[in-house]
C-alpha cells in the first residue's frame, strides 16, 4: 500500500535545501529543488482552499444565469463582459480574482457517481479500489509531515451527520492512501476541535508528558515496536499542536467583530472565516463544505445569498492578506442544474470556479449556448478539471502512480490535459 | 505463437463455445485446491527440487543462461512466473491462464529436436528425448502450477461429520509442532514464554475484549498453580464476555465495506444478538444459517439488521452488497471484482458472483399490507417461495439479471450456483432460495466456512492470520502452513463449529504464550509465530478497558455533547458510543491490527479526556482503602496496566507523587501517565 512519493514536495524541498539529500549545488536533487523553487509562486508551495458545495449548485442562480428563464437578473462584475447572478453582488465585486469554467461537461447527473467523479477525478469503476478525494491527495502530495497543525482540515457546514460512509462525505475519504492522509474534520466552525483543551492545565500536561517520555523510552527499548513509536509520535504532535500559538487558529472568536460580520453570521460564513485563519496559520489544505443544494426549488436563493456574503468576504480577505497569490481556491459541486425542467440534475453544461495560485484571474473560460443546455465553447471534462488543479498545485511534475494491492494505480486519469487557458 | 490447439487455453477472450471450458478448468482448479485443504498434507511440489530439474533437462537450452527465446527465462521460479514476450507463463492455480502449460500440454514445447547438423556429435550423446514432456514430467508441472503458492482450499469428500475432534491439548500440541517445524525451516527460533502479567493482559483482551479487575489481576499474578495459564484461558473462554467479544468481532465483519446508507440503522441489537448466540453455544454454521435466512421485523429479529445494513439507500434488499459482505465474512473470499467482470487473477467468474447473489432474489424488505386504516405495520424481511411456472417440470430455476454498470453481460440472467459447482441450482415449488444457500454454506461438507472462520479467529488472537488479509483467500495466497489451516478447520468442524473449543485450542498452545520482544534469533519482520505480534487495541476493547480500569459505566465515561449536537447526531444515529468507536476505528482500506492507525485527534482524546485526567470514584476508593502512597500506586498499576510496577517504576512514581502539592494531584498524574503509555493501548 505504499504511495509514492513517500516524501512530500514540501519535505523534499526542505531536505534538499538543507542538503540532507546530498544536495550540494549541481546535484540532481538540488537542481530539481531549484527548478521547483524558481517556478510559480515565488518558490512557496501553494496552499489549497476547497469550497465544496454538494447537491448540485444551480449555475443559473449563480455563475451562469440565463435571463430568458427569469430566475434572476445578470449583473455586471468587476470584470467588464462577465456577468453573474444578481444574488451574488459581493462575489461580483471580486470577479477580477476569479476564473469561471463555464463549459463543464461531465455527463453525470446522479449524485453518487457524480460525487465520485468530481471528488476524485475518476469514475468509480471498481468496488475494490477507492480513489482518494482531492483534499487527501493534495495532503499526501504537498503536506508537511512536520507541521504542527494538521495538513488537511475539513470544516463541515453541511448540516449532515458525520458518517464517513455517507456518500455526501465522500470528499473526505483518503481511499487507497490510508488513514494517515485522512482529514482532521470539524463539524462546527464555532466549536473548537474535540478534546482540544488540556484536561487539567497545559503546564500539567507538559509535565506529565515529560514523565511519560521516560516510560516510553524504556518501553521502546524493551519492546522495540513500531506501534509504540507511532503512538508516542502522535502524542508529541498533539502536544505540539496544543502548545502552539497556532492552535489559536481554530478559534474564530479571536477575529474582530466587523470581520466576522463581513463573512456573515451563518454556518457557512463562520466556516469560511475559520478556513482563512487556518490557511494563514499554515494548514496547507482546507476544505469548507456547504451542502444542501439538492433542493430543486426556489429555496436556492437564500442559500446563494449566504454563500455570496461569505465568499465575497473570503476572497477580499485572502487578497488583502496576500494569501490569494499562494492559495489555489476551488469552488465546485458535483454537477449543475437543468436550466429548464424545474432545475433537475444536469451534468452537461455547468460551471466551476478556480482562483488564486497558478490561475489566470478575471476570466471566463468556455461558454454555454443561449438556452444553457449545451456547451458552445471549450467543454471541460472532469479529468481536465483535475489535471488543471494538479498543475496549479504543481503536483503533476512527473507521472505519478501509487501501488495498491500490487497493482499500479494512476493518481490522475491518463492523458488528461490541463486547461491552459486558465493557467497563469 | 498461437497454434490452433493452444487457443482453448488462451486467456484472451475466445468464442462462447470454448469459453465455458476455460472457465471450468479455472474454477475446478480452485475447488481442488480448496478441497485438498481437508485431506492429509501432501508433500508440496517445489520449484527447485521438482520442477527445475525437468526444465534443466528439457528447456533451459533455449530458455536459460545462454538463450532466452521469447524473452522467457526458466531458471528461477520468479523469472518463470514473469514470463516472456507473450505474457505471464504461469497463473498460479490455473492451468488455463498461463502460456507455459498451454504449450506443454499439447507438446508444442519442448519442440522436436532441431535437425542435427552434426550427426556424429548427436550419436555420441545419450539418445535425445523426442519432443514434448513425459506424462510424469507433465504431472509434476501440473501439480506445481495448481499448488499455487500453497494449498489452502478444502474438499467435500473428506470434510466428514463423523470425524471426532482431537481435543484441546492434542490440537494445541499440533499447533506447536507445525509452528516449530516452520520456524526451523526459516532458520528462526521461538521466543521464551511471556511473563505472567503480559500473558494475563493478552488473554483477557483477546478473549474477553477487556482487562482484568485489580483483584483478578493480583489473584492470577500471585497464584503458584503451574497450570494457571490454561485454567485462565478456560475460565475466560467459558465466560459470557467471550461471547460479547466475538459478537463485536462478527458484528464488524458483517458491516458493508462502504456504506451506501444516509441513515444507517443502529446495529447494536445485532451485536447483542450475535453475542447471545455465541454465549448460548449455538454452532457457528447455525448462526450463519439464521443470519442468511432471517425474516421478520428488525425489532423481533435483530438478524434482519444484517440485511438492512447491507441494503440499498431506499431500504430495499441489495443482493450485491449481501454477496460482497457475505462472501468475505463467511467464506473468506473477496469477489467484488467479479461483480462487473471475471476476476483477472483468481479464476472467479461473473457467474460465481451472481450465482451467489441470485439466492437473495426472492427476498424483500417491506411493510405487509395494511389491514385497517389506523394500523401501520412495520416493514418486514420476507422471502417469496419459488413458484413453478410450468407444472410439467419439477425444477424451478433461480436467476438474477446483471444490472447496468457491470462491464460485461449487462442484462443477462445468471443462474444461482454453489461455488465450485458448475450446475445451476434448481429449486422446487415452494422452496425458499436462501434456505438452499444457507444449507450449502453451513453443510458439514462445505470447506469454505470452517477454513475462513478458523483463520479469522487465529488472526484475532495472533494479530496475523495463517492467510492474510484474514478475509481474503486467493489462489495465490501462501498460507503460513496449509496443513495447520486444514487441521484447525477440521477440528472446528468436528467440534460442532464451537468457538470456545477453537479459542481453547489456540490459547493452550505455547505459541500463544510467547513473548513479543525481537531477539537475536528472531528479529524477522515475519516472526513465523515464534514471537507474538504486538496488537493495537480495537475500539470496542479500548472503550471497555478504559471504563473497567476506572470502574465506571460507559454512560458515565462517554462525554456528553452539547444538546444541539446530540440532537443532530441522534438524527443520523451516530451515538456517543458509536462516535467513540469511530474515532478509534482503523478506517484504512486494509486494516491491520498490528499497525498503529491513530493520529492527533486520538492522541488528544487520550490526553485530554476527563476520564484520563481524573480517575474519580475509583481513586477515592483506593485512597480510603490504602494509607500508603506506595499501595495506591501499585493498585493503579494493577487497575490500568494489569501488573504491579517494577521497583524502579514504583520508586520513580512515588517520588513524583510526594513532590506534588497534594497526593491526589500526584495520583491523577499517575493515572494519566498509565492511560497514555503505549503499554496501555497495545497488547504486547
Amino acid at each position: 500500500m505504499a504511495h509514492q512519493p513517500v516524501c512530500s514536495r514540501r519535505d523534499f524541498l526542505k531536505l534538499a535545501t538543507a542538503g540532507v539529500l546530498g544536495g550540494t549545488a549541481g546535484s540532481p536533487a538540488a537542481a530539481l529543488a531549484d527548478e521547483l523553487v524558481r517556478t510559480g509562486t515565488g518558490g512557496k508551495t501553494p496552499s489549497c482552499l476547497l469550497i465544496w458545495m454538494p447537491g448540485g449548485v444551480n449555475q443559473g442562480f449563480t455563475w451562469d444565469p440565463k435571463e430568458q428563464y427569469n430566475h434572476c437578473r445578470r449583473i455586471d462584475t468587476s470584470v467588464p463582459g462577465i456577468g453573474i447572478s444578481e444574488f451574488m453582488p459581493n462575489v461580483a465585486r471580486q470577479m477580477h480574482h476569479l476564473a469561471l469554467l463555464r463549459g463543464m461537461d461531465t455527463r453525470e447527473a446522479n449524485h453518487r457517481p457524480a460525487i465520485d467523479l468530481m471528488s476524485t477525478g475518476f469514475r468509480r469503476f471498481s468496488p475494490t479500489l477507492t480513489y482518494p478525494s482531492l483534499g487527501c491527495l493534495a495532503a499526501a502530495e504537498i503536506g508537511d509531515s512536520q507541521n504542527e497543525l494538521p495538513n488537511f482540515v475539513v470544516i463541515g457546514a453541511m448540516g449532515r451527520g458525520d458518517d464517513p460512509g455517507d456518500y455526501r462525505n465522500q470528499l473526505t475519504l483518503p481511499g487507497f492512501l490510508g488513514s494517515k492522509h485522512a482529514p482532521f474534520v470539524l463539524h462546527d466552525a464555532t466549536r473548537e476541535p474535540d478534546n482540544f483543551r488540556p484536561g487539567s492545565s497545559l503546564q500539567t500536561l507538559k509535565s506529565r508528558m515529560a514523565l511519560l517520555e521516560e516510560d516510553e523510552r524504556q518501553f521502546q527499548q524493551a519492546r522495540g515496536t513500531v506501534a509504540a513509536e507511532a503512538h508516542w509520535s502522535a502524542h508529541q504532535r498533539a502536544l505540539r499542536l496544543l502548545d502552539s500559538v497556532k492552535a489559536r487558529a481554530f478559534s474564530i472568536d479571536q477575529e474582530p467583530l466587523p470581520v466576522r460580520e463581513s463573512y456573515g453570521e451563518h454556518r457557512f460564513g463562520k466556516a469560511c472565516l475559520l478556513a482563512r485563519r487556518l490557511l494563514e496559520h499554515g494548514v496547507p489544505i482546507v476544505q469548507v463544505d456547504l451542502g444542501g443544494w439538492d433542493d430543486h426549488t426556489e429555496q436556492t436563493k437564500p442559500r446563494v445569498l449566504a454563500a455570496d456574503s461569505a465568499l465575497g468576504a473570503l476572497l477580499l480577505d485572502l487578497h488583502q492578506r496576500s494569501l490569494l497569490a499562494t492559495t489555489l481556491v476551488v469552488i465546485w459541486s458535483e454537477m449543475g442544474r437543468h436550466p429548464k425542467s424545474r432545475g433537475n440534475h444536469y451534468g452537461t453544461a455547468w460551471t466551476t470556479v478556480l482562483a488564486g495560485a497558478g490561475i489566470k484571474a478575471g476570466i471566463a473560460v468556455g461558454r454555454t449556448n443561449d438556452d444553457g443546455l449545451e456547451v458552445k465553447d471549450r467543454p471541460v471534462t472532469a479529468p481536465e478539471f483535475f489535471a488543471t488543479i494538479h498543475r496549479a498545485l504543481r503536483i503533476d511534475a512527473a507521472p505519478r502512480s501509487a501501488v495498491v494491492n500490487g497493482r499500479a494505480v494512476e493518481i490522475l486519469d491518463r492523458g488528461a490535459k490541463p486547461i491552459d487557458e486558465v493557467l497563469a | 505463437m498461437g497454434a490452433k490447439p493452444a487457443d482453448a487455453y488462451d486467456s484472451r477472450p475466445v468464442n462462447d463455445a470454448t469459453r465455458p471450458c476455460v472457465r471450468w478448468v479455472a474454477a475446478l482448479a480452485l475447488w481442488l485446491l480448496f478441497s485438498s485443504c481437508l485431506v492429509a498434507a501432501e508433500p508440496a511440489v517445489r520449484f527447485e527440487k521438482d520442477v527445475l530439474p525437468i526444465f534443466a533437462a528439457r528447456c533451459l537450452s533455449c530458455h536459460g543462461a545462454e538463450k532466452q527465446r521469447g524473452d522467457l527465462d526458466l531458471r528461477t521460479e520468479e523469472s518463470t512466473l514473469q514470463g516472456g514476450n507473450s505474457g505471464p507463463a504461469v497463473a498460479w492455480g490455473s492451468l488455463g491462464n498461463g502460456r507455459l502449460w498451454s504449450y506443454i500440454v499439447v507438446d508444442k514445447m519442448p519442440p522436436a529436436p532441431p535437425k542435427v547438423e552434426d550427426a556424429k556429435a548427436a550419436k555420441g550423446k545419450a539418445k535425445a528425448p523426442s519432443h514434448g514432456l513425459t506424462a510424469t514430467e507433465k504431472d509434476v508441472i501440473r501439480a506445481w502450477i495448481l499448488r499455487g503458492k500453497g494449498n489452502w482450499l478444502p474438499s467435500t469428500a473428506t470434510a466428514g461429520t463423523e470425524a471426532k475432534p482431537r481435543g484441546v491439548e492434542a490440537t494445541a500440541r499440533i499447533i506447536d509442532e507445525r509452528i516449530d517445524r516452520k520456524l526451523s525451516e526459516a532458520g528462526l527460533k521461538a521466543a521464551p514464554l511471556a511473563d505472567d502479567a503480559t500473558f494475563l493482559r493478552r488473554a483477557y483482551l483477546d478473549i474477553t475484549g477487556s482487562i482484568p479487575t485489580r483483584a483478578e489481576a493480583s489473584t492470577f499474578l500471585d497464584s503458584k498453580d503451574p497450570n494457571k495459564r490454561r485454567a485462565l484461558i478456560d475460565r475466560l473462554v467459558a465466560s459470557d464476555r467471550f461471547g460479547e467479544n466475538l459478537g463485536d468481532l462478527w458484528h464488524n465483519a458483517l458491516m458493508p465495506r462502504t456504506n451506501n446508507l444516509a441513515l444507517p440503522p443502529d446495529t447494536r441489537p445485532l451485536r447483542k444478538w450475535l453475542a447471545e448466540q455465541i454465549q448460548r453455544d449455538q454452532p457457528w454454521n447455525e448462526i450463519v444459517r439464521a443470519l442468511i435466512t432471517a425474516t421478520g421485523t428488525k425489532e423481533e429479529n435483530p438478524a434482519v439488521l444484517f440485511y438492512l445494513i447491507n441494503g440499498n439507500a431506499d431500504g430495499s434488499v441489495s443482493p450485491t452488497t449481501l454477496t460482497v459482505t457475505g462472501m468475505r465474512a463467511f467464506l473468506g473470499l473477496r469477489m467484488e471484482c467479479a461483480q462487473c467482470h471475471d476476476h483477472p487473477s483468481d479464476g472467479w467468474k461473473q457467474e460465481d458472483f451472481w450465482g451467489f447473489a441470485a439466492f437473495f432474489r426472492q427476498t424483500f424488505y417491506r411493510a405487509p399490507p395494511q389491514k385497517s386504516p389506523n394500523e401501520k405495520p412495520p416493514p418486514m424481511l420476507q422471502e417469496t417461495p419459488l413458484k413453478n411456472q410450468n407444472p410439467k417440470v419439477a425444477a424451478v430455476p433461480i436467476s438474477i439479471g446483471v444490472p447496468d454498470g457491470a462491464l460485461h453481460n449487462v442484462g443477462k440472467g445468471m443462474p444461482a450456483r454453489f461455488l465450485g459447482n458448475k450446475d445451476p441450482v434448481q429449486g422446487r415449488n415452494d422452496d425458499l432460495p436462501r434456505n438452499l444457500l444457507a444449507q450449502w454454506i453451513g453443510a458439514a461438507d462445505n470447506p469454505y466456512l470452517s477454513t475462513a472462520t478458523v483463520n479469522r479467529i487465529w488472526g484475532h488472537m495472533f494479530g496475523h492470520g495463517l492467510v492474510n488479509p484474514v478475509d481474503s483467500f486467493r489462489q495465490d495466497s501462501s498460507p503460513f502452513d496449509p496443513a495447520l489451516l486444514r487441521l484447525l478447520a477440521q477440528e472446528f468442524m468436528a467440534s460442532g463449529y464451537d468457538f470456545r473449543h477453537l479459542a481453547r485450542c489456540i490459547g493452550h498452545s505455547e505459541a500463544y504464550q510467547r513473548d513479543s520482544r525481537p531477539f537475536a534469533a528472531n528479529q524477522a519482520e515475519n516472526p513465523h509465530f515464534g514471537r507474538m505480534r504486538v496488537k493495537v487495541l480495537a475500539p470496542e476493547a479500548l472503550l471497555r478497558t478504559m471504563t473497567n480500569a476506572i470502574e465506571v459505566t460507559e454512560d458515565e465515561f462517554l462525554p456528553a455533547d452539547p444538546v444541539i449536537q446530540e440532537k443532530r447526531l441522534a438524527m443520523t444515529q451516530v451515538s456517543r458510543y458509536q462516535r467513540f468507536l469511530k474515532l478509534f476505528r482503523d478506517e484504512s482500506p486494509e486494516p491491520d491490527p498490528t499497525r498503529y492507525p491513530h493520529g492527533i485527534p486520538q492522541a488528544m482524546a487520550l490526553m485530554n479526556q476527563k476520564a484520563t485526567n481524573q480517575a474519580g470514584p475509583m481513586l477515592e476508593r483506593l485512597c480510603q482503602q490504602y494509607d500508603q502512597p506506595r499501595d495506591v500506586i501499585e493498585n493503579l498499576f494493577l487497575a490500568i496496566l494489569s501488573r504491579r510496577p517494577n521497583p524502579k517504576e514504583a520508586q520513580r512514581y512515588l517520588e513524583h507523587v510526594r513532590q506534588q502539592p497534594t497526593l491526589l494531584d500526584g495520583y491523577n498524574d499517575v493515572v494519566w501517565i498509565l492511560f497514555n503509555r503505549s503499554e496501555f493501548i497495545l497488547v504486547p
